[in-house]
Order: structure tokens, then sequence, then C-alpha cells
């Protein structure tokens, strides 16, 4: 079929740049990363969400103007205990979007922590995005909108209260991302897959940032 | 302004403006979710479309109920599936719940995706009734296979062949490989030789210290090349339909050419190690030969046998909560009825006085014992989300979730230095649902965590040094895929991380998992025989990942999403030949000896495979004394006192790494001739 060659994607997107950007979910457990990751790219919400063992991906293309957004989606497990694992993921990520509940005090905590070591050891033009996730629970506050919204803007974050179970900001704040993320042409080097994840080799300098367009 | 347009096509109903060019239904996804799940529920019926829609060409595919139960919400674009649900159990629990919580199951399976994604797809020959695909698309994604129970699937190939140029894989007569349209393909494939890029510098001090395995994969590639450069005509336009009517032609094994060309590098791998012998399974063990199986006292003879027999078959669901009580350290194997009514009164004392321990904790002291608390809190989260679609947990204040909890807050109590960690819940899963008993599950459970424990320490290094192991195992018994993963950044085997964690409780329905972990526990033919598991499922997804040129995300993606849709008795017979195979393998080094677990002389203990004995569980449990079996039973604990069901053939070890300098040379010639 001829209109193969001009790729006409997605959602009419014929010509115009197409980005490709890693982007990591880190958070507590439980707070609703994978939930977010469902909604985002599936639509769905499901109660019982099982726990992440080890990592899930997956992608997602997002239209930007002219230029398609391809997101390609790390889905970290929470706890604690796997946390020697979570370089391996944001090495080289362009974005991530670190989760708390806001119906739970500690996940904050755990969200600061969180920024603060992408702060110290992710690409430095990673674009952090904050998310206090499950904002339809809102008679359970712990965590007031505008303490977290001072922190997002001390460490420029972005910030927004989220929703998986009404998607309420879900895809807002994955836009808001693709909006932020540097698409001019050429600006990152080699395509992002190429770098390597290895266990035990987190010294290694984070080869490229930026964004790869073609 | 932004356009608010995330691609979610696959939750809408089809929109107006979009033409269905072909759709058929009775097409199925065949779910054995779980063992409890009536046979109806296991097949959900279903349509598949092939679409023309404004942003592109479509395949989908929409279970059939959730279509009519869809229809009151047509026009919502997210469906928000959890609300209905919650909403469902307050007037009328049984009727509401199910149906609605089957909507969402059934929603989950929904197929949808651009045509132009499309990497792969695997076909069965239709003779075992009806035909299947599985599409795998490019970023990994592997949809359940869609078994067409009324025909189509020949007709939806012949439109997919309208727009695709594809090719049936030379190595797996199943598989077909979307060709990318790119006009030049040519020098792209000379650009994946690594010929002329920096990296061949690497390559070639990598031929120096391994020139064996470097060789190989080397090989590989050099006749992929060749096989797309002879089998890749200069007119791509024209090829669609022929390559169409190929694949149609059932009886047509592939491409003779190719296989002739890759017959140089076959020889090569098939003369290193010797054949994989043909092992065959047995049937579970029943009452009746468990019973045969106790004298007067009760006392278990002929352990040996037994065990060969739980390994060869597993074990027959009315007796798994008698038998698993012996997998797993519960009882003894020298036991009687007596010591056992007095070790069970014990276990029942000792269970409820570590209860206790945390029970009577209070609010105000739990304010001072934050550990306690984060671990509790971490508990209550996963116990809510794990295995709520099986029958025994599913519906909201199902008291099996109490006892869930209470296990794990127990257990907490019991290994205080290791905690909660999440993959326990899974784990003690399945045991309880055997159990069906608080205090029997408890001790069953920590006697599975004696076994596992080094999974969950904070370090991960039992993790790490599994993970290691498989790949020094198959370094030696396929180099050629692992060659391919070390060059695609999967050397690090992370795609195996759930696997091992939790023994693939993720990856197999409920009763695929317990007659697997039946099986794992008899600890035959060799300690570590899951890691042979890992390479029997990587052997078999092998031609997919090399063939698709899966990196380490589509490797990642395609892995996970083979959950449920692993075939377990296949598995465990591919694995007990790659055993024997590595076993009758003269060259087989000491240290994979050690790491399978198959070598049990102390000399050899100091060897650097990555296991570590453990320097004493961290319980010690003196009410229970660690059964050590004597040496001699279990160095031979593969062949011995043959069971006679199903022993396997096998070969003598003739062929090995000798021969390999000679056969590399003949594939040179093959390649460069
Ligand atoms: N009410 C509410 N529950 C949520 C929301 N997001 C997630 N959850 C629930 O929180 C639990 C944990 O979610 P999950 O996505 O698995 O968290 P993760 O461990 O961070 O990946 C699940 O039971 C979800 O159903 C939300 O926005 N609102
Ligand atoms: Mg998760």
């Amino acid at each position: 079929m001829a209109n193969r060659a001009g790729a006409q994607r997605p959602n009419g997107a014929t010509q115009g740049k197409i980005c490709q950007f890693k982007l990591v979910l880190l958070g507590e457990s439980a707070v609703g990363k994978s939930s977010l990751v469902l909604r985002f790219v599936k639509g769905q919400f499901h109660e019982y969400q099982e726990s992440t063992i080890g990592a899930a991906f997956l992608t997602q293309t997002v239209c930007l103007d002219d230029t398609t957004v391809k997101f390609e989606i790390w889905d970290t497990a929470g706890q604690e205990r796997y946390h020697s694992l979570a370089p391996m993921y944001y090495r080289g990520a362009q974005a991530a979007i670190v989760v708390y509940d806001i119906t739970n005090q500690d996940t904050f905590g755990r969200a600061k922590t969180w920024v603060k070591e992408l702060q110290r050891q992710a690409s430095p033009n990673i674009v952090i995005a904050l998310a206090g996730n499950k904002s339809d629970l809102s008679n359970k506050r712990m965590v007031e909108y505008e303490e977290a919204q001072a922190y997002a803007e001390e460490n420029s974050l972005l910030f927004m209260e989220t929703s998986a179970k009404t998607a309420m900001n879900v895809n807002d704040i994955f836009l808001a991302i693709a909006k932020k993320l540097p698409k001019n042409e050429g600006g990152g080097a080699a395509q992002p897959r190429q770098q390597g994840m290895k266990i035990n080799n987190s010294e290694t300098s984070q080869a490229s940032e930026g964004g790869c367009c073609k | 302004m932004i356009k608010l347009d995330v691609i979610h096509t696959q939750h809408r109903k089809m929109a107006s403006q979009s033409q269905v060019l072909f759709e058929r239904d009775g097409v199925y996804i065949h779910v054995n979710v779980n063992s409890t799940t009536a046979d109806k529920d296991a097949h959900i019926p279903g349509r598949v479309y092939l679409a023309q829609k404004p942003e592109g060409s479509f395949i989908e595919w929409k279970a059939e109920d959730v279509q009519s139960l869809d229809s009151n919400q047509n026009d919502q674009e997210w469906a928000v599936i959890g609300t209905t649900c919650s909403v469902g159990y307050k007037p009328d629990k049984d009727n509401v719940v199910s149906v609605s919580s089957k909507a969402e199951t059934r929603k989950r399976y929904n197929v949808s995706f651009d045509i132009l994604d499309l990497k792969s797809f695997k076909r069965n020959a239709p003779n075992h009734g009806w035909a299947y695909i599985i599409f795998i698309l490019k970023d990994g994604t592997t949809y359940p296979a869609l078994h067409f129970h009324s025909g189509g699937s020949k007709a939806l190939l012949q439109q997919i062949g309208k727009y695709l140029h594809i090719k049936r894989s030379p190595n797996d007569s199943r598989l077909f490989i979307v060709q990318e349209h790119d006009p030049d393909m040519l020098s792209k494939s000379f650009d994946e030789l690594h010929l002329f890029s920096e990296s061949s510098a690497y390559r070639v001090t990598k031929f120096i210290n391994d020139p064996y395995t470097t060789a190989l994969g080397g090989f590989a590639k050099v006749t992929n090349f060749l096989r797309d450069s002879i089998m890749t005509p200069e007119n791509v336009t024209s090829r669609p339909k022929e390559e169409v009517a190929e694949i149609l032609q059932e009886d047509i094994p592939g491409m003779e050419i190719s296989q002739q060309v890759e017959a140089g590098f076959e020889v090569v791998t098939k003369t290193k190690l010797p054949n994989r012998p043909e092992v065959t399974r047995g049937q579970p063990l029943n009452s009746q030969q468990w019973s045969k199986h106790m004298d007067r006292d009760g006392q278990i003879k002929d352990v040996e046998h037994l065990k060969d027999v739980i390994f060869r078959g597993g074990v027959e669901p009315c007796i798994r909560n008698e038998v698993w009580k012996f997998l797993l350290n519960y009882y003894d194997w020298q036991s009687t009825y007596k010591t056992r009514a007095d070790e069970r009164k014990r276990k029942v004392d000792d269970y409820f006085r570590m209860k206790l321990q945390w029970k009577t904790i209070n609010d105000v002291q739990e304010n001072r014992f934050s550990l306690l608390k984060e671990r509790k809190c971490l508990i209550e989260k996963d116990v809510t989300r794990t295995d709520r679609t099986h029958k025994f947990f599913e519906g909201e204040c199902n008291p099996n979730l109490q006892v869930l909890n209470d296990i794990l807050m127990t257990y907490c109590m019991y290994n205080f230095d290791l905690g909660y960690v999440q993959g326990m819940s899974d784990l003690l899963s399945p045991i309880l649902v055997v159990m069906e008993n608080e205090v029997d599950a408890f001790w069953c459970f920590a006697g599975l965590m004696d076994k596992v424990w080094e999974n969950f320490e904070m370090d991960q290094k039992g993790m790490k040094c599994q993970l290691a192991d498989i790949h020094r195992l198959m370094q030696f018994s396929d180099p050629e895929l692992c060659s391919y993963l070390e060059s695609h950044d999967s050397g690090n085997f992370y795609f195996c991380f759930r696997w091992l964690l939790i023994f693939f409780k993720r990856e197999f329905s409920f009763s695929d998992v317990q007659r697997l972990w039946e099986v794992i526990w008899t600890e035959r033919p060799c300690k570590s025989f899951h890691l042979v598991i890992c390479l029997a499922i990587l052997d078999t997804e092998k031609t997919t990942l090399i063939e698709n040129k899966f990196g380490f995300t589509e490797i990642l993606k395609h892995i996970n999403d083979m959950s449920l849709a692993i075939h377990l008795e296949e598995t465990l017979k591919k694995a007990e030949s790659i055993f024997l195979q590595l076993k009758n393998s003269k060259k087989l080094p000491a240290t994979l000896k050690e790491i399978l677990g198959m070598e049990l002389s102390p000399s050899s203990s100091t060897s650097s495979s990555c296991k570590t004995t453990p320097i004493g569980t961290p319980i010690n449990r003196e009410s229970t004394p660690k059964l050590e079996l004597p040496f001699q039973g279990r160095e031979n604990g593969l062949s011995a006192p043959s069971s006679g069901s199903g022993t396997a053939v096998t070969t003598p070890d003739d062929s090995s790494l000798e021969i390999l300098t000679d056969n590399a040379d003949t594939a040179m010639n093959l390649v460069y001739n």
C-alpha cells in the first residue's frame, strides 16, 4: 500500500518529527505507579492491580502539535528492598515521574528521597514530575496540595495531583512532560536504547541526554 | 495549545469514520487463569477486525461479552472498570460482582494495534483442530493467542499480506517476520554485521578471549545476512502476494535454500553437546500410591522412589496438603504418625505464641515501633492485591485475606531480620489455598522460605547470583543465544528476575504453579532445576527473540507478556532433557556442576560459583532438624533406584569440543564459499 512510505501515524500526524524518550516511574510501593501507566497506556484501571515484580516496560505515543512523542516507560517495583536495582532503570532516562499517595505522608517523604537521588545520580537534564496520586480519595488526604506544590517549585519539578482511578490529570502529566522535553533536531546522541543496562555499573557516565529525534 | 491526543483507539468503540475491512467472529482467547474457573470461562469468545481508521490500519480483537456489557457506557472514552466493580459489591454480592468482574477480566484481553507496529506473528499448523495466531509487536508486546475456532485465520493473514511484506522464519516454520520496507535494507544489514563500526574492535578482542562463543554469534549473523541477501529480491513490492501464498501452504515446510545456508552453524551447535534425550512425564502421585508408601507406624518407605514419582508427575490435588508438608520440611520424612502428632501440636503452640507477639502490640506501642508498623503497612498493601481473581481470595472482605495477612505478619516475627519483602505474598498464596489452614500454611511457607530466603535479602545478592548462574549455564548450553543476548544488552538476564524471585508464580496458571512447585521441591534431577527451566523457556523463545532482533526492552516485554502462555509439561520435559544433555557432556565444567547442584563431593565446594552455602539459615528451627539425605542418594538422585516410569534414554558423549574447531572451519568455508 502506498501510504507506508509516509508512515502515516499516529493520529494523522503525517509529517513532523518523531521523538523517543525514556521515562521511569519511581515511588513507594502501592502509590499507584502501575495504575498510572495502565491508565495512560491502556485507558484501564484495576482495583486489584497486582504488585510489580522486577519491572515492566510499556510504550505509548502522544502527539504534540507537529511532533510525535513516543514514551518508553519503565515501571518499577517500589519497595525499599529493590532499591539497588533502580539505577538500572533511571540511567539514561530523559524523564521521571516520582509518585506519592496523597493519603499517606510517608510516601511523600519517600518521593523526596527519590527526587534527591535523581538529582544526584540521573542524567543532569532529566525532566522530573511529581505526581500526588489517588486524588479521588481527598477525604483521606494527608498531604496538602500546597505543601507538595511548594516543594515542587523549590526543586523545579512539574507537579500535578492525579488519579489513576478517575483518570484525572493522568494524560496531562505525561503531556506536560512531553512538552518540557527537548525536541530539537539532533538533540540526542545515540539511540536511547543503545545504552547498556547493566547491574553493578552505576559509575559509568550517562551516555546521552536529551531526546532522540529523527 | 496541547492537543490532548493520546492514542487510545483500543478503548473507544469503533468510531463511525473507521471502515471495517475484515471481520470474523468465533475467535477465542483461552485463559486458564485458575483451576477453579468453570470451563466455559476459560475460552473468551470474541471478534477480530481489520479496520481502516484515520490514524491507520488496525487489527483488533474484542471480547463478545464486553461489547454487550459496555453498550451503556458507549461514549465514555475512559472506561473506569474498577468503579463499576466496587459499586456492585454492596447490593447483590454474587450476581453483580461476577458479571462486572468478568467484564473486567475479559476487557483486559482486548487487542488493538496499528498494523505498522506488527513485528512478527506465530501461527500454528491448524491440524490441532483450529489455527491460532500470536501477534508480536515491535516493542516486544506479545498478545495472547487468538484461536480461530470457526476458521478465518488464513483470510485475516491474506488481508495483512496486502499491507506488509512477510517472510517465514527458516528456523521455525510457525514464525513469520514482517520485513522492513526500508529501501536501504541491504546497507542496514551490513551495519548489523558490525564489520565496519567501532564495535568491531570489541568483537576482535572478544574473539581472542572467547573465540568459540564469539564465532558462533558471528556466524549466525553472517548466515542471517546471507540469507537476507539471497532471499530478498530486488523488487520488494512484487513479493507480498507470493509470500502470503507460501504462508498459506501449510505443507511446504519453509524455505529450502536458507535451510541449507543455515546448515553450517546448525552443525556447529549440534556437535558441541550430546543430543538432548527424549524424556517422558508421568502420572501424578495418587492417594493409593501414597498410602502404600506408609508402613504401619505411618513412616514413609522408599522416599527416593516417592520423590521420583513426584518429580515425574507431581501430586494429585487431593493429597497435596499432606504431601507438601513433607516436601516443605514441615514433617520429617522419617517421622511416624506418633511423632507427627507431637510435631503438629508443637507447631500449633509455636505459631500462636508468635502470632500473639504482634497481635498484642497496641497502637501506642506501634507508634514507637516504626519498623514493625512499616511492615504491617506493606503487608496490608500486598494482601489486598494478591490473587484476587482466584476464587479463594475474591470479593471484598474475603476472610481468607485476613489469614494471608496474619501469616505474613507472624512470619515477620518469626524472621524479623528478613521481614516482609514484596513477592512473599505470591509464594504464600498457593500454599494457603492447598493447606486451607492457617498454622499448616504458615509452617509450610516458612519451610519454603528456608529454601529461597536469599532471593529476598536487602542487597539482592541471591538474585544477582542466580541471574549470573543462568548466564554461565547458557554460555555452555547455548552459546549462540547467549552471545545474542550479550550483544543486545541482556547479558545480565534481568528479564528472568520475576521467574526466579517467585518461582514462576506469575508465569503459569494457579494449578500449573502448584504442579511446578512440587516438581521443583523434589530437588530432582538436580538442586537448581529451576535454573534449567529458565534455559528451557528461553530455548523455546530463542527463534522469536533472535529473528525479531529484540533488544533489552523488547525481550523484557516479550518475556513478561508470556505470562500464562507457557506450556508447563512441555517446558518440564525440555528442561529435563537439557539437564541430561549437560550431564552427559564430558566437558561440563565443575563450576556448572556446582551451579546445578549435581556434584556433592566436599572438595569442590570452594569453586568460583556464585552459590554461597549459607552458614546456617537465618532461623534455627530446633524443632525440625533439617533432613540431610545420604550422599549417595543425592548424587544419583537423577537415575537413582530407577523409577521405571519414563527414565530417559541417554546417549554417550562422543562429540565434544575437540571436533569443534573442525566444524567451525567447515562452517567458515560454508559461509565464505
Ligand atoms: N482510589 C485510588 N486507588 C488507586 C489509585 N491508583 C492506584 N490505586 C490503587 O492502589 C493500589 C496500588 O496500585 P499500584 O498501581 O499497584 O501501585 P504501585 O505499587 O505503585 O505500582 C491498587 O490497589 C490500586 O487499585 C487512584 O488513583 N485512586
Ligand atoms: Mg507496580
